[in-house]
């Protein structure tokens, strides 16, 4: 009975994948999108474990929590290093990280 | 029926402020009132403790995260590509086709079986059938018994991931004090 919430699902990805694709060049806003996507698959496995009643679809949401924090900090600590280098964050000259 | 399609509206017009807004700082406050609003959805779904600690983390702890960068790197004058002239989307066409003609096969394949709109009625305490015990209850004797190794291992990326940023955010330290001699 709560699978018509799927379309919402559904439209939380799709918003995800497009802010991605429109702000190219814009790092911080396609992290944001990055975590747009992660809350649509949230709430497909929330949605899912309440229909099936199982609840290790809750315990794989608290893992993937886990991994969206560390995602995100480890992602921003390699922002602030960059900027750090080269004073900008255009993505477009990402590749020097190379090293 | 009416409360949750409030908030679940509520969710998707903040996502789509968040992909448009010019500025990154508005655009991260709108992801807050999108994490807020599914907060509530969730609530009214019966996943409380889940819910909670959706706030928790995602408003609480990743929003002023990267609401500290922002601030920190000053960010703010990058306009978005499809404000510029110059942008060029038509490459993306094909794929964005194939894309949403998938998930509009998901959607109507769901609609198809089930039917669009049906009547429910929401229980805010609402007893699991396998186990029947409140959430968090139920949520915490899967979490510590069945998947304690799942739980030791996500600490186990916490601390990688706490010590990745601290390690790639630090200064590079000097080796050690020099003296400065005078009138040497």
């Amino acid at each position: 009975m709560y699978y018509k919430y799927l379309v919402v699902v559904m439209v939380l990805f799709l918003l995800g994948g497009w802010g991605v694709v429109l702000n190219r060049g814009h790092f911080i806003i396609m992290i944001v999108s990055i975590e747009l996507v992660l809350l649509a698959t949230f709430f497909f496995f929330l949605i899912n474990s309440k229909e099936i009643d199982a609840l290790i679809e809750q315990v794989f949401m608290i893992m993937g929590l886990t991994i969206a924090a560390a995602e995100s900090s480890i992602g921003l600590a390699l922002l602030v290093a960059y900027y750090r280098i080269r004073g900008t964050i255009v993505l477009k000259s990402f590749s020097s990280l190379r090293g | 029926m009416g409360v949750s399609f409030f908030f679940i509206f509520g969710a998707i017009g903040s996502g789509i402020m968040v992909i448009s807004a010019l500025n990154p700082v508005f655009s991260l406050f709108w992801l807050v009132i999108v994490f807020i609003n599914s907060a509530v959805f969730f609530l009214l779904l019966g996943v409380d403790f889940i819910a909670l600690m959706f706030l928790l983390v995602y408003v609480g702890a990743i929003a002023v995260l990267f609401l500290f960068v922002i601030m920190l790197l000053n960010l703010t004058d990058y306009p978005p590509a499809f404000f510029k002239r110059e942008a060029d989307m038509t490459n993306y066409i094909p794929i964005g086709f194939l894309i949403g003609v998938f998930f509009f096969s998901e959607a109507s394949s769901s609609w198809f079986v089930l039917g669009p709109f049906q009547k429910e009625n929401w229980d805010l305490s609402f007893p699991w059938l396998i186990i029947s015990h409140h959430n968090i209850e139920a949520l915490g004797q899967v979490l510590y018994v069945v998947c304690c190794c799942l739980f030791i291992l996500a600490s186990f990326i916490l601390l990688v991931a706490m010590i990745g940023a601290i390690f790639l955010t630090q200064d590079k330290a000097p080796l050690g004090k020099t003296q400065q001699l005078l009138g040497g």
